[in-house]
């Protein structure tokens, strides 16, 4: 006994390592095997067991604290809208509402925000002055930003009389904190997810074919493109040298990684949802088919979309302020733009509040906010002016090399973004941009040399030419199931077990092994490293 | 108001709304029979008739409502 | 007949086709770890280590890459008659010479154990290469014993650096980097596969021939009487590898072989020898002989610490000599029961005598 606790006194968990199935294995067992209408609560073990897994059980305080905040958040979320429930006058509804939010937030900020808030004033404050970093990676398990989104939209929802308040804690608790969107999101609606996780379920083969496929997806895209990815865009990004090409070039690889990395985690988790027949709301929607910016973030971390349109645009241009402003713009400056401006008001503050949610940091208010309003702003603005010229230039709108430009337009414009969200700040990453202007120039002349960059990234990271076919392979892989998918309309996994059984195994079968021997997980041991074989 | 007078009238948003002369609205009209009623769309129009009524809908309405009929049911009630 | 989802025989079906998948599964995984597994010579050597007849041999020499390159068990039996093996593995951790001792107890019964002592001195330091060769080690022992979950535990806990704890036991996560080289994989595979075939040339008794050669300079600390402490890993493994020795009743000389040794590590070595003596056992810094095993430092060596195939002839010699005084270790050249011995000095000889061919070269072509 002493052994096993020995070994799990150190961090277990990644999402991408055996543990994590061994976990989902024993959850999916258990689960399956207690009399139904006790299944919730194995849920809601799991996601103690998670929290705590993840933490790490090195000493009691890696565990427990975050617990302790597991337990603090559900608390707040379960009795808040209770609490508004109960409350007879509009005033003291209201007031709770805001205490709720407050708390939650104040948990969001004081987490999430504190070290980036202190990292950047430290840089006003003269030596000696200087704040220390609070540690703060333990939290990272309870996934404190998807929490606080999901539990605020409970909240609220119960305040709008939506729904009425779920009466137990522990079902609050089981939805607050259900592990498969505890690390990442999906942002889930409580009336939505209740429906699935509190209905009894018996083992469902298919579902539990079709969940495991998900996640082994999930691991090639993570393991396989996004891991490889990640060093060679680090050694791009990290030298101060790259010149254009290549730094674009590690921008489109960005993209390429940023996308498998986020949707692979996804595919793990609700993979593992479906396995437990739990539904979650998906995030993903094949977004590099976007014909515009605005599409693209109905197709990228689609919950987030939803989550600020509805608790915040929508509760924003409803309210007095923007009613009057609304009034006060028709008048000024006619119908149209008494519609537009107070709905670009509200996206600005739409768009800063989902940059602070990234992270504290300036690049993030910026990179995952203001640029993006700017972007989105601007493209609508400049429409009319686009269509006239396309009219001129007598382009055919249906055409599907248009449809290709537009997509290759929204890619160029997020990896814009994304320079300045992979930069360590706002200013290196300006200064990165600077510097791919100056060198744009000198780099399309001597081409090669910038090529070279590129392969001496690749190298620097201890890849040779077989992991650039692998990403290669990786991104036909993702480029062929998108276009099945969104073009044709295919169930790549019901496609695949309406074929036999030999080709359904041999594909399932490639890509488990491919993902072991490719991926890019393990202490990585090179057996050349080490001389004197006979 | 009649139920005739409320459809007239928000004939008369939507026209203005979506810069449509010929859009007409009916009990069973939902979002995608209109062009160009996406999210933002809808919440604009939710806050045109509203100007137009003189009445609120609930949050809670805004998303649920099904059809321009049920929308119609609500103005019914509230003015 | 009607067949409903859920009835019994499409769930058997699926709990068919479900075991099928996982079986199918296990033997490929199991199929790509033999190949992915590093399978190099010295976890080869263990490997034959269990095609010995049981009970035959007289002394085991258990260490790291020193006890491997100097002790030549063939050697011993042409000029003494001992039946010994090497057993032992690069870098081999202070904490692991227990269970590696424990498996190779298993099939024979030597009385005498010859230790390399210099692992219980460097036990701290765990870095890259030990990790790696622990993991060589746990992957050429016998899977599914005790002793190689007990070796893999051992690295574990003395050498995790917040990687993945499952990559200490399960080998894939480790080498499956080892695709790069997917070709000398397969064949160290069929090499490691072919190791336990009879009549097999390359058996040489756990001896690792090296095909290299460097001059070294070698120090004298042998009036150095100072011990500095060892550190709390060193002195816990030892005693407790002290204490299994005792258990099992067996006697054991703890050795340093000839090296370059400096002066902080002979007064480390000093403090292994008080605690092996206060306990019973004995201790021989053979750095204090090297003019009576004729050792030449511009000869003997391949690097720094270990001797080349010249060198070991003299240190086997050496302590050959010194083992068959002090311990009475049996001549068993006249014994028909040992002739496979014979036929094996034979090959192997020829195997020595190209390797020193080539160590020779290297030697005439730097101008020696």
């Amino acid at each position: 006994m002493e052994l096993v606790t020995d070994i799990l006194r150190h961090s277990l968990f990644r999402l991408t390592s055996p543990p994590f199935l061994l976990f989902l294995l024993v959850m999916t067992v258990v689960y399956y095997s207690v009399p139904k209408k006790h299944q919730w609560k194995v849920l809601l073990a799991g996601n103690a067991l998670f929290i705590g897994l993840y933490a790490g059980i090195m000493s009691v305080w890696q565990f427990a604290l975050p617990l302790a905040v597991y337990l603090a958040a559900s608390l707040i979320i379960y009795s808040v809208p209770i609490i508004i429930q109960r409350a007879g006058a509009e005033r003291k509804k209201r007031a709770a509402l805001i205490a709720g939010i407050a708390c939650l937030s104040l948990l969001f900020v004081l987490f999430r925000l504190a070290n980036s808030f202190i990292l950047t004033i430290n840089g006003f404050l003269p030596d000696g002055w200087r704040l220390s970093p609070i540690s703060f990676s333990w939290i990272a398990p309870v996934g404190i930003a998807y929490f606080l989104l999901s539990g605020i939209g409970y909240i609220v929802d119960v305040y709008w009389e939506k729904y009425p308040a779920e009466r137990s804690f522990a079902r609050v608790a089981l939805i607050a904190g259900f592990f498969p969107a505890l690390v990442s999101g999906p942002i889930v609606r409580y009336d939505k997810i209740s429906e699935s996780l509190f209905t009894p379920h018996s083992f469902d083969y298919q579902k539990f074919k079709f969940g495991a496929e998900r996640v082994i997806y999930g691991f090639f895209k993570k393991l396989v493109i996004a891991d490889r990815a990640s060093a060679v865009t680090g050694a791009l990004f990290g030298n101060p040298e790259t010149t254009a090409v290549p730094y674009i070039f590690g921008l489109f690889l960005f993209a390429l990684q940023l996308y498998s990395d986020f949707s692979g985690c996804m595919d793990i988790m609700l993979g593992t949802a479906e396995i437990l027949q739990i539904e979650l709301p998906e995030n993903f929607r094949r977004p590099f088919f976007a014909r515009n910016l605005s599409e693209f973030w109905r197709r990228w971390h689609i919950t987030l979309g939803l989550w600020a349109k509805d608790y915040i645009m929508y509760p924003l241009l409803k309210s007095k302020p923007f009613f009057e402003l609304g009034v006060w713009c028709r008048k000024k400056f006619g119908r149209k733009l008494g519609k537009t401006i107070p709905s670009y008001v509200a996206m600005l503050a739409l768009w800063i509040i989902i940059g602070l949610w990234h992270g504290g940091a300036p690049k993030y208010v910026f990179s995952s906010g203001i640029l993006l309003w700017i972007t989105i702003v601007g493209g609508q603005l400049l429409q009319p002016a686009f269509d006239k010229l396309s009219g001129f230039l007598r382009i055919n709108r249906k055409s599907g090399a248009y449809g290709i430009f537009c997509n290759f337009r929204t890619l160029c414009l997020m990896c814009f973004a994304w320079l300045f969200f992979s930069a360590d700040t706002l200013t290196s990453g300006a200064k990165a941009f600077i510097r791919i202007i100056r060198t744009f120039p000198g780099d399309l002349i001597h081409i090669g040399a910038s090529a070279g960059h590129i392969i001496a990234a690749f190298k620097s990271a201890g890849y040779n030419l077989y992991d650039i076919l692998i990403l290669m392979f990786g991104f036909a892989v993702l480029l062929t199931v998108g276009i099945l998918t969104e073009k044709m309309g295919f169930n790549v996994r019901q496609k695949l077990q309406d074929t036999n059984i030999a080709v359904e195994w041999f594909v399932l079968f490639f890509f488990i092994f491919f993902v072991i021997i490719f991926g890019i997980y393990g202490p990585g041991y090179n057996v050349a490293d080490f001389i004197y074989n006979l | 108001m009649t139920r005739e007078e409320i459809f007239m009238a928000l004939d008369e948003i939507f026209q203005d709304e979506f810069d449509d002369d010929a859009i007409h609205v009916d009990e069973t009209t939902t979002a995608d029979d209109i062009d160009g009623w996406d999210s933002l769309e809808h919440i604009n129009l939710i806050v045109a008739v509203e100007r137009r009524f003189g009445m609120k809908f609930k949050m809670a309405e805004v998303t649920d409502m099904k059809n321009v009929g049920e929308m119609a049911d609500i103005i019914a009630e509230r003015i | 007949m009607k067949t409903k989802t859920g009835s019994f025989s499409v769930k058997a079906k699926n709990a068919i086709r479900l075991t099928c998948f996982l079986l199918i599964f296990c033997v490929l995984f199991s199929l790509l770890t033999f190949i992915f597994r590093p399978n190099l010579a010295e976890g080869i050597h263990l490997k034959q280590y269990d095609t010995l007849q049981d009970n035959s041999l007289d002394m085991i020499y258990i260490g790291g890459s020193v006890c491997i390159v100097s002790w030549m068990p063939y050697e011993a039996w042409n000029e003494f008659g001992f039946t010994s093996y090497d057993v032992g593995i690069s870098s081999l951790l202070a904490y692991n010479f227990q269970p590696l001792l424990d498996e190779a107890l298993k099939t024979q019964n030597p009385g005498l154990i010859v230790v390399d002592a210099r692992p219980f001195y460097y036990t701290t330091g765990h870095d890259y290469e030990h990790k790696y060769f622990a993991l060589v080690l746990s992957s050429s022992m016998k899977q599914n014993t005790y002793n190689n979950f007990k070796v893999r535990y051992n690295t574990y806990k003395y050498c995790y650096e917040g990687e993945d704890v499952s990559s200490y036991f399960i080998d894939m996560m480790s080498f499956h980097g080892s695709w790069k080289s997917f070709g000398d994989q397969v064949k160290k595979a069929d090499n490691y596969r072919k190791a336990t075939l009879t009549d097999n040339p390359d058996l040489t008794m756990g001896f690792l021939f090296v095909k290299e050669w460097q001059k070294i300079q070698l120090g004298d600390f042998s009036s150095v009487t100072d011990a500095s402490p060892l550190s709390e890993t060193g002195e816990q493994s030892l005693l407790s590898f002290i204490g299994y020795l005792r258990e099992k009743n067996l006697k054991a000389l703890f050795v340093v072989a000839p090296y370059r040794e400096t002066e902080e590590e002979r007064m480390g070595y000093n403090s292994v020898k008080s605690i092996v003596e206060e306990n019973g056992f004995d201790f021989l810094n053979a750095n204090d002989f090297v003019q009576e095993m004729g050792l030449s430092q511009d000869a003997d060596f391949y690097n720094d610490n270990h001797l080349n195939v010249f060198g070991a002839k003299k240190y086997t010699s050496f302590l050959g000599e010194y083992l068959r005084e002090k311990y009475s270790l049996a001549d068993h050249r006249s014994d028909p029961d040992y002739s496979s011995w014979d036929e094996g000095f034979k090959r192997w000889e020829n195997q020595r005598a190209a390797v020193e061919e080539n160590v020779d070269a290297l030697m005439k072509s730097d101008g020696e």
